[in-house]
């Protein structure tokens, strides 16, 4: 029986005739997005749907003829699809239908999709939790408790899967982040302590099978947080503050400048108080700055811009606090980045972190070359501090993706917001003239399975 | 520039970006992403077609920038190689870049150290040079991952436009009497190290600050030579 979940109505399959590899198709991913898992010790990928993860969406093998991924592929399409997909040539072929080969487990007229078992099940789950626990708002102790669950929901399925990153590597990165956590990062877990104590227990016994110094160390790291037990916070499964506002992406530079913001003390402190000389020079405009895409669904706000002497100053309200920079330590940090658009390319010019969460108003100071000239300057504000500048369109599309798995992410944990995030994702879609998103994401701002939060959900920011 | 890679190699490479820039822009190229796209249910226009084209061949220049890929599956490697680029980065759009993050956050290591020795007079000497500026900039956001940090890119950013003789540092800015110093220490301030210069400036402090310069002068170095950081 094939794990491909309730959504498809068939699979195909084609092979590259150079390269071998083997590409299997079963539906693309909803308004949400993807998230991706490596398998067979990284010869097969799979793409699994973020707001049904017990869909499988894709399938890539790199070696498709290599014992370790013909299990993997016969696992996840069942012996007689993987078997039809052994023999494709370099044309898309149907390896299988749902009414032919499974007709049992079509859905019945008017079934909710979603809704039936199996699919991808633990294997989906782990997906999404390795995705969400990588997240580009996480807390820093969302991200290491978020890591150990990961890790563990691979372990507990790692058997025969080969699994990439290694299972126990995930653990362990998330076990070094929370060793490495300051108090005020510890405070963030103490809300959410019995539930990730109570998690923490089948953890750790999971991780003792296969790493028994890992388990103890797990076990201290639990005792810890056992210490600051308490009632169990009420906003983790209800509604979570006031409703949360549309896109607002706009610059609103007729706004105040924060000159009496407080910043982060020691040089930043200088930096800020420090105004520049001279005046600024004449320019013709101020260059446009866009919010990355996972900030999009966040009440982030540009405020004001100023280009003095080759200096480039933004100020921006409603940040997420996280994730924050931490001194050269692992945080990753919320940046301004500064292309030049030279055209055929967008050249990096600089980048510059926001100061410290916790204020009102957050700054970052880039500064430009001589040459830069405000109106070839492309800005964002992000926490993907890596990714290339996108075109218009590709920033639109995963901004919808975005709000997406933003609206997911509050559904999971029974967010009274969700219908709301849901309709905010649909808008997006429509906007784009993709009506089949927009249809999907107002579906599934009425779930009809209960709610079941990873622990990366409770402890979300935004 | 610099030691640089054995000659072979850096023209077997330019013949390859030839060849993948060639597919990638012809007709089979183009659509292949059209496909890809499509696969993933994605808008696939012409202008997507074209933003993913352009994607895939900036990514392109970078990777063979740092020498010829292996000729794994023949004469067919590139087009193989371009493939791959295309279907990672319709990856990215949906997934939003998160299994590159999990990559960075399980590999990630304090304890990583320097490999490749860096050179200081050389690295100013190249930026003084100018084209090294540029070189710099397209590989800089490429260069970040489980080890290279993005505040490092920041400060290797902030510290070539210095260097370069094109800017003054904004007034408050701790620097040192040594010129040449200069730039390298504004770049950290300019990434946010805050903690490289914090009063009293002990040893901690200046031990602290040694490693930044060194891990910024190490990626420099990189971004500059992509062949001495074959280690």
């Amino acid at each position: 029986v094939s794990r491909v979940g309730d959504r498809a109505t068939q699979v195909t399959a084609r092979r590259d005739l150079a390269s071998g590899e083997l590409d299997v198709d079963v539906d693309p991913p909803g308004p949400a997005g993807a998230v991706t898992l490596e398998l067979a010790d990284g010869l097969v990928e799979i793409l699994v749907d973020v707001a049904e993860p017990t869909n499988l969406l894709a399938l890539h093998a790199e070696d498709p003829d290599d014992d370790r991924a013909r299990q993997v592929i016969e696992l996840l399409l069942g012996p007689m699809a993987s078997a039809r997909a052994a023999r494709v040539g370099a044309d898309d072929a149907v390896v299988w239908n749902r009414e032919a080969d499974e007709p049992e487990t079509t859905l019945a007229r008017g079934a909710r999709r979603g809704t039936a078992p199996g699919g991808l099940g633990l294997i989906g789950r782990t997906a999404l939790s390795t995705a969400e626990a990588a997240g580009p708002l996480v807390a820093s102790a969302a991200e290491a408790v978020g890591l150990v669950e990961a890790g563990i929901l691979a372990l507990d399925l790692a058997v025969g899967l080969g699994i990439r990153p290694d299972p126990l590597a995930i653990v362990r990165a998330g076990m070094s982040r929370w060793h490495d956590l300051d108090d005020d990062e510890f405070d963030h877990l103490v809300p959410f302590a019995r539930e990730i104590v109570d998690r923490g227990e089948r953890w750790s016994k999971v991780l003792g099978v296969h790493d028994p110094d890992a388990a103890t160390e797990l076990v201290a790291l639990l005792a810890e947080l056992r210490d600051q037990l308490q009632p169990y916070a009420a906003s983790a499964a209800g509604a979570v503050g006031p409703p949360g506002a549309g896109v607002r992406a706009e610059v609103a530079s007729d706004m105040a400048t924060p000159a009496a913001a407080p910043v982060a003390g020691g040089l930043r402190s200088q930096l800020m108080a420090v105004r520049l000389s001279q005046a600024a020079e004449e320019r013709p405009s101020t260059p446009t700055i866009r919010l990355g895409p996972e900030l999009v669904p966040s009440d982030a706000r540009l405020v004001r811009t100023e280009f003095e002497r080759n200096h480039l100053t933004v100020h921006v309200s409603g940040l997420p606090e996280w994730p924050k920079i931490r001194d050269g330590r692992h945080g990753r940090g919320i940046w301004l980045r500064v292309f030049e658009d030279r055209g055929d390319e967008a050249l990096p010019l600089a980048m510059a972190p926001f100061d410290g969460g916790g204020f009102r108003w957050r700054t970052a100071i880039a500064i430009l070359p001589e040459a830069a000239s405000e109106g070839r300057l492309l800005v964002d504000v992000t926490t993907n501090a890596s990714s290339p500048w996108d075109s218009e369109a590709t920033h639109r599309l995963r901004s919808a993706f975005e709000l997406g798995a933003h609206a997911a992410r509050r559904t999971r944990r029974g967010d009274a917001r969700a219908p709301e995030d849901w309709d905010r994702a649909a808008d997006a879609w429509d906007e784009m003239g993709d009506e089949a998103h927009a249809e999907q994401a107002r579906t599934l701002a009425y779930p009809s399975a209960g709610h079941d939060p990873l622990i990366t959900d409770l402890l979300s920011e935004i | 520039m610099g030691s640089g890679p054995d000659v072979g190699a850096a023209e077997l490479a330019a013949q390859q970006l030839v060849d993948a820039t060639a597919w990638l822009l012809g007709r089979e190229g183009r659509e292949r992403a059209d496909r890809t796209l499509t696969r993933r249910g994605l808008p696939h226009s012409s202008m997507d077609v074209d933003d993913l084209c352009s994607a895939a061949l900036l990514r392109l220049t970078v990777r063979f920038g740092n020498g010829p890929i292996e000729l794994t599956h023949g004469d067919d490697s590139v087009r193989a190689y371009a493939t791959t680029v295309l279907r990672s980065l319709t990856t990215r759009l949906v997934d939003g870049g998160a299994r590159q993050r999990l990559q960075e956050l399980v590999d990630w290591s304090e304890q990583v150290a320097p490999a490749v020795e860096s050179d200081d007079d050389r690295i100013d000497d190249e930026v003084a040079a100018g084209d090294a500026v540029d070189i710099v900039r397209r590989r800089a956001l490429d260069a970040i991952d489980g080890r290279v940090q993005a505040w490092t890119v920041a400060a290797g950013l902030a510290t070539v436009t210095i260097a370069a003789g094109e800017v003054q540092v904004m007034d408050g800015i701790r620097v040192p009497a040594r010129e040449a110093d200069v730039a390298r220490w504004a770049g950290l301030a300019y990434a946010g190290r805050t903690d490289c210069f914090d009063e009293p400036e002990d040893g901690a402090v200046r031990e602290r600050r040694a490693q930044a310069l060194h891990r910024v002068a190490d990626l420099l170095t990189r971004l500059l030579d992509p062949h001495a950081a074959s280690t």
